[in-house]
């Protein structure tokens, strides 16, 4: 068995509601980072996480906070390997590029939405995940049954 | 389709409409047709080998509301899809690279031929990379 999970949306939403409350539990920062590792550590029952992954692009935080964090969390031994999911193609490579280049985690594996009729990720997203060696994760495979 | 219908099991319809599509009409008749030629009756079976077939280290996500879904799911790890089968799958629905893949082409070495600026210097040939689990 493989626990993946992900950060980055409002998983306190439902208490906290739209505005402040919500914002330093969700985003690519690495305060929400914190936060929603620790919770879903105690959700879970567990202490690690096979596979985290940050959940969508934010556009607000920087690659290097991200992975700066990200692999802090590697180190401690709460997390084994990264993913990234719902991302451009260029930041990723980004990212990959900096943590190779500093004796960081890199991101093993993308997720993303791909099926037969929805191949846009052909275009950079695949031979990106190529390139770096990563694994992927296609969502709505199956076109959600339709 | 028409035995969901009748049996009151709606569509997913958390993105887009609750109805099939024309391209998802079709390509249900195209994967239907690709898994019959591979001697099994599950369209999902083959949609699945489909994006196994294409790179390597693919690990579809998956869900489902009956056994049977799960059945599916998992005949599509004993599907090899041929490079015809995968050509046919692709015809059903146009797909465009954009540019720049369309203007220096695919990475030869992965089986795709070389885009035209390379190919008009010099005839070459490309040591071919692994070819993904799930195709043939």
């Amino acid at each position: 068995m493989v626990i993946a999970t992900k950060f980055t949306s409002n998983y306190v939403g439902y208490k906290k509601g739209k505005g402040l409350g919500s914002l330093n539990a969700s985003g690519n920062h690495r305060r929400s980072l914190h936060v929603s590792l620790r919770d879903s550590l105690k959700k879970l029952q567990t202490d690690w996480i096979d596979i985290l992954y940050v959940h969508w692009w934010d556009w607000t935080t920087s690659v290097e906070e991200v992975m700066d964090s990200l692999d802090a969390v590697v180190k401690q031994g709460k997390v084994l390997y990264l993913g990234i999911s719902d991302t451009p193609a260029y930041i990723v490579s980004a990212a990959n590029t900096y943590a190779r280049a500093t004796g960081k985690t890199q991101f093993s594996i993308y997720q993303g939405r791909w099926n037969v009729i929805l191949r846009d990720m052909e275009r950079e997203i695949i031979p990106m995940a190529r390139h770096f060696g990563m694994a992927i994760a296609p969502w709505d495979a199956i076109g959600g049954g339709k | 389709m028409e035995e969901r219908k009748k049996n009151n099991e709606n569509l997913r319809a958390i993105m887009g409409s609750g109805d099939q599509s024309e391209n998802e009409k079709n390509i249900s008749a195209a994967l239907d047709k690709v898994a019959k030629a591979h001697g099994i009756d599950s369209p999902t079976a083959v949609a699945l080998a489909y994006v196994m077939a294409k790179a390597p280290n693919v690990f579809p996500i998956v869900g489902g509301r009956k056994v049977k879904n799960l059945q599916d799911n998992i005949k599509s790890l004993d599907i090899k899809l041929s490079g015809e089968d995968i050509e046919y799958l692709e015809s059903i629905v146009n797909f465009e690279p954009g540019f720049p893949n369309n203007f220096v082409g695919p990475d030869p070495h992965y089986g795709e031929k070389p885009g035209p600026l390379v190919a008009g210097v010099a005839p070459m040939s490309y040591v071919q990379r692994e070819k993904p689990i799930g195709h043939e």
